[in-house]
């Protein structure tokens, strides 16, 4: 007990060891002792304790911490020579394990690379502005009965009293996009050019003073100025004018011509408000009286440039002055509240939730890509380290003859550092290839729908990061082996029988579970987004997509015509049907309208989603009526509209089975109508939400689209006959058509993409554990010569070595496949909330996967094991 | 030669190392400290003294032999060098002079 009692506490002289200089550790230990001895003589053991962690404590001192050698430096940089040429020894010694090592680094640091491009983009969206941090955004909450909206717009009066109201504001302008594609011609000197364009935009005169651009040709200053002034990009001013100068052409926009005023470089990729032409506004009335009702019709983005260090704040207390002056006339006829909303321009791409708005980021996705770039990347540093520690039985003898000349621990890990640093900028090498091969000769940028440049000298950023990337995956993955392997016994590894310990191989297991889990998460997540994908893309709709033919009608003169196009295309037994439609379902339909509808309690006005529609639309789109009828034949009487709503709204208005012969009326609409028919509900929006209140109005206008349904058969055929019957009735006017069904999808754009771009990561992280597996297994099996020999001699055939090799990896996937289950199921709920309609979750997928899994596994290895299960015993026991 | 100090508690430990000769080491130091002068010291303090002082050049140190004392442990044994017994002297004689000009003590001492 004494004699126990007075020995110190070893832990407390580990704890000096840590920062004590080595050549002065011994005799501060002795003196230590010696203090410690004559403490427990006259204080007693457990005083004795306490002023020895004092002291020792107390070492930690400047005067003692100086005097290490952290590195000394004459030595440093021959030393790094040799590290050098001990890894390029090793790397070339074993080119297998190089090869794979690299391989599985190098993919990780490329998608590394391609992350870092994708994040760069996303984050500058709209930075480019000189002023882009005092620009503001103005969008809108507006309640009305039956109406709650929360709109990136607002009203184009709005934008006009906003800067007399608040003088503060020092800049405003209003912009419109129509959405639609309007043909635009040009007769030059290379004969007459005219397209569909998409990219048109109007703007107030104040464009130029909030977002500048750079101008090759005209002046910012003066160019939106002069009526019809329109400002083109430099794409369209070679697309229309070719060689010729572009500045005073003049365009055909519609049916109006305007003048070119200017042309600016083509827009960014990261910009949230994409255009092609800029036409200076046509709508602009100042000083006029303006009815309150129009400051409720958020038409256009406005957008306010404030003051340095301003407070959106104060806009917000500031506002209910001019409610009071513009708003409140109306508000009291339809019970409205009215509140701006301010968004910064920076913030606008990934963080705005409005509705009506520009096409814009999904930063849930950015946050899952960033997640599973990051899970892959530590896959690969996973491998590293499993092989290096695997095969550290065969570095062992090498280790410890270094260290019987004379090498330390400290050094040994340097240079086993040295070796992954070394093989991660290798990596790093490759991976710039593969990253640049990717961007510049697949349709990688159509996959991600963006345009990354890759280009290392003109982004610094991306060199040095991706350096700093590189560099901190080769230190983290020979961190491990470093301690590992410095640690080795040195008899036992000079005598070869070094043998990993079970804690070792215990965190082998635990990382390779970890892979596996991680390539069994990212497989399972995207088959279910595939499934969900499909199930949304298939689900039946309520109506006919399939075979429906649109083809925009430009103008007027061409909507003249169209009764007569319609008859002439009936002909054709090929076409099953031809309609009009304001509006394309899936495309564009939907938005809200003021409609009054009778109820129990008298007339109610509420929101409600419209399409206008032509002769025989609910017979072309397969629409089924469930009550009344469907609209009669010929033109609508001018008196009286019928209307035809969906069972939402007829049981939204509590109208039961007795909707038909219910009054409607438009919000100012003198003409009354009535409900002539109910028709099922159908999804004229996407499957990310639910069927809304529709009205379909019967109209004798027959602008919009024309819709034609196809039999199917001989379908390019009948594409070139109607070609040929378009050009007759709307002469110089392109054939540009789409299908309903394709239209319909692309609103699943996004989601198809994310699927492709996860299913691509998928495979990676699968590779890449499939990678490490080919090397662990190679190992194992060598490792395990003698008693796969053995095994044989005494009568084990094939199959059960194959077997003996893979159980404990294949138990580790299905460990894996079990653990990720409760993660998948969070993930994959969380993002299926995107969507109204929703694919069940199959329990079974994760039976296939795991499947699939083993199969993958089972395969690597058995090809791996193959040999050693193959191999003539005598050939593997006649040397012991 | 004049522009090197020491200071009282440096001064202090090259008297020890001097007068304990071959057993003056760290711990032996901070001992006799506590022990004459009544005072605590803590041994890093000694410690981080005798390498400074070695670093000035007025001690010199070897490592001794092993004994079965001292958890097995060698102790470093330190000795005053020529240049830090001259500094010693040096101090004391200005000690001595200044001393005499104090007229107390002349008048006790007369």
């Amino acid at each position: 007990m004494k004699e126990k009692d007075s020995i110190p506490p070893a832990w407390l002289f580990r704890l000096l060891s840590w920062f004590c200089p080595e050549h002065l550790l011994e005799e501060i230990e002795g003196d230590l002792f010696h203090q410690f001895e004559q403490n427990v003589k006259r204080l007693g053991a457990a005083k004795a304790k306490w002023r020895l962690a004092w002291s020792i404590i107390r070492f930690f001192r400047p005067g003692i911490l100086l005097r290490n050698k952290f590195s000394p430096p004459l030595n440093s940089y021959p030393m790094l020579r040799y590290h050098l040429k001990f890894a390029t020894r090793a790397f070339l010694k074993d080119k297998f394990f190089s090869t794979l090592n690299i391989l599985g680094l190098a993919l990780g640091i490329a998608v590394g690379v391609i992350l870092l491009l994708i994040l760069q983009s996303d984050l500058s969206y709209d930075k480019h502005y000189a002023l882009h941090d005092r620009i503001y955004r103005v969008g809108c909450h507006q309640q009305q009965t039956g109406l709650d909206i929360r709109w990136a717009r607002s009203a184009m009066n709005l934008g006009m009293v906003l800067k007399t109201e608040m003088p503060e504001i020092e800049e405003v302008v209003r912009i419109n996009r129509d959405g639609s594609r309007i043909l635009v011609k040009h007769e030059g000197r290379e004969g007459l050019k005219a397209f569909y364009e998409e990219g048109i935009i109007d703007a107030d005169t104040t464009y130029f003073k909030v977002f500048d651009h750079p101008f090759v040709y005209g002046d910012p200053k003066t160019c939106l100025q002069t009526a019809n002034a329109v400002v083109v990009t430099e794409t369209i001013a070679h697309k229309y004018f070719g060689s010729e100068d572009p500045l005073g052409q003049s365009l055909v926009i519609g049916s109006d011509s305007w003048i070119v005023t200017g042309v600016i470089r083509d827009l960014p990729e990261n910009t949230h408000l994409k255009f092609d032409m800029l036409m200076s506004n046509r709508n602009f009335v100042e000083g006029e009286k303006i009815a309150s009702e129009n400051f409720w019709n958020p038409g256009s983005y406005l957008y306010i440039v404030v003051p340095k260090n301003y407070e959106p704040q104060t806009f917000h207390a500031k506002f209910p002055a001019l409610f009071d002056k513009y708003f409140k006339a109306f508000s009291v006829e339809v019970d409205g509240r009215y509140s701006p909303i301010l968004e910064p321009l920076t913030e606008i791409h990934f963080h705005s939730d409005l509705d009506q708005d520009e096409p814009r980021g999904n930063i849930a996705y950015l946050y899952g890509f960033g997640a599973t770039g990051i899970l892959i990347m530590l896959m690969a540093c996973i491998n590293y380290m499993n092989l290096s520690t695997a095969k550290s039985t065969r570095r062992a003898t090498e280790i410890a003859i270094k260290k019987l000349v004379g090498s330390n621990r400290q050094l040994l890990a340097i240079s086993i550092l040295v070796e992954s640093v070394f093989l991660s900028l290798i990596s790093l090498l490759l991976a710039l290839v593969v990253v640049y091969g990717v961007l510049n000769f697949t349709s990688f940028d159509q996959l991600i729908g963006k345009n990354l440049v890759f280009d290392p000298f003109q982004n610094p950023e991306l060199m040095v990061v991706s350096l700093a990337v590189a560099l901190c995956i080769g230190l983290l993955s020979g961190l491990y082996p470093a301690i590992f392997l410095s640690t080795s016994p040195l008899l036992t590894a000079l005598k070869g029988k070094f043998k990993t310990s079970p804690s070792n191989r215990l965190f082998r297991k635990v990382l390779i579970t970890t892979q596996f889990a991680i390539s069994i998460l990212v497989i399972v997540c995207t088959w279910f987004m595939g499934d969900q994908i499909e199930f949304i893309s298939n689900k039946a709709l309520g109506f006919n997509k399939d075979n429906i033919l649109v083809l925009p009608i430009p103008d007027s003169a061409v909507e003249h015509n169209i009764p007569a196009l319609k008859n002439a295309l009936l002909q054709n037994p090929r076409i099953a049907g031809v309609t009009t439609g304001g509006t394309v379902v899936g495309a564009n339909a939907g938005g809200a309208m003021n409609f009054w509808a009778e109820t129990s309690s008298g007339m109610k006005q509420s929101g409600y989603a419209v399409i206008f529609v032509g002769e025989d639309y609910v017979k072309t789109m397969g629409l089924k009526i469930l009550e009344g009828r469907d609209f009669k034949a010929g033109p609508v009487a001018d008196d009286e509209t019928p209307y035809i709503v969906n069972e939402t709204a007829a049981k939204r208005l509590g109208w039961g089975a007795h909707a038909v012969g219910k009054a409607m009326k438009f919000f100012h609409g003198d003409i009354p109508g009535h409900v002539v028919g109910v028709v099922e509900d159908f999804n004229f929006k996407s499957l990310r939400n639910a069927v809304e209140p529709l009205l379909i109005i019967r109209t004798n206008s027959e602008s919009g689209y024309l819709h034609i349904k196809l039999s199917g058969e001989e379908l390019s055929q009948t594409i070139s006959d109607i070609q040929a019957k378009w050009t007759q009735h709307a002469p110089g006017h392109p054939f540009d058509f789409f299908f309903l069904d394709q239209r319909f999808n692309e609103q699943y754009n996004d989601d198809v993409r994310q699927h492709k771009l996860l299913s691509i990561l998928s495979g990676i992280s699968i590779f890449i554990s499939l990678l490490g597996l080919i090397g662990l297994s190679a190992f194992a099996a060598t490792q395990r010569v003698k008693e796969i020999g053995v095994r044989k001699v005494l009568g084990a055939n094939i199959p059960d070595i194959l077997f003996l090799l893979s159980k404990d990896i294949l138990l580790l996937v299905v460990l894996s496949a079990v653990l990720v289950i409760p993660v998948s199921w969070w993930v994959m709920t969380q993002w299926m909330e995107n969507f109204a309609y929703k694919t069940q979750l199959d329990y079974l997928l994760y039976i296939a996967v795991t499947v699939m899994a083993l199969i993958l596994v089972f395969l690597t290895i058995g090809f791996q094991s193959f040999k050693s299960a193959r191999a003539n015993p005598v050939d593997s026991l006649k040397y012991e | 030669m004049g522009k090197e100090y020491l200071g009282e508690f440096e001064e202090l430990v090259l008297i020890l190392v001097a007068a304990l000769q071959d057993d003056a080491y760290g711990a032996a130091i901070a001992e006799e400290i506590e022990r004459r002068l009544k005072r605590d010291v803590t041994l890093s303090a000694v410690h981080v003294t005798l390498y400074r002082l070695e670093d000035k050049g007025h001690v010199k140190s070897k490592v001794g032999g092993a004994t079965k004392e001292r958890g097995g442990r060698r102790k470093r044994i330190f000795t005053v060098t020529s240049a830090g017994m001259a500094m010693l002297k040096a101090m004391k004689e200005t000690r001595l002079d200044l001393w005499s000009m104090v007229p107390q003590l002349k008048m006790s001492v007369s």
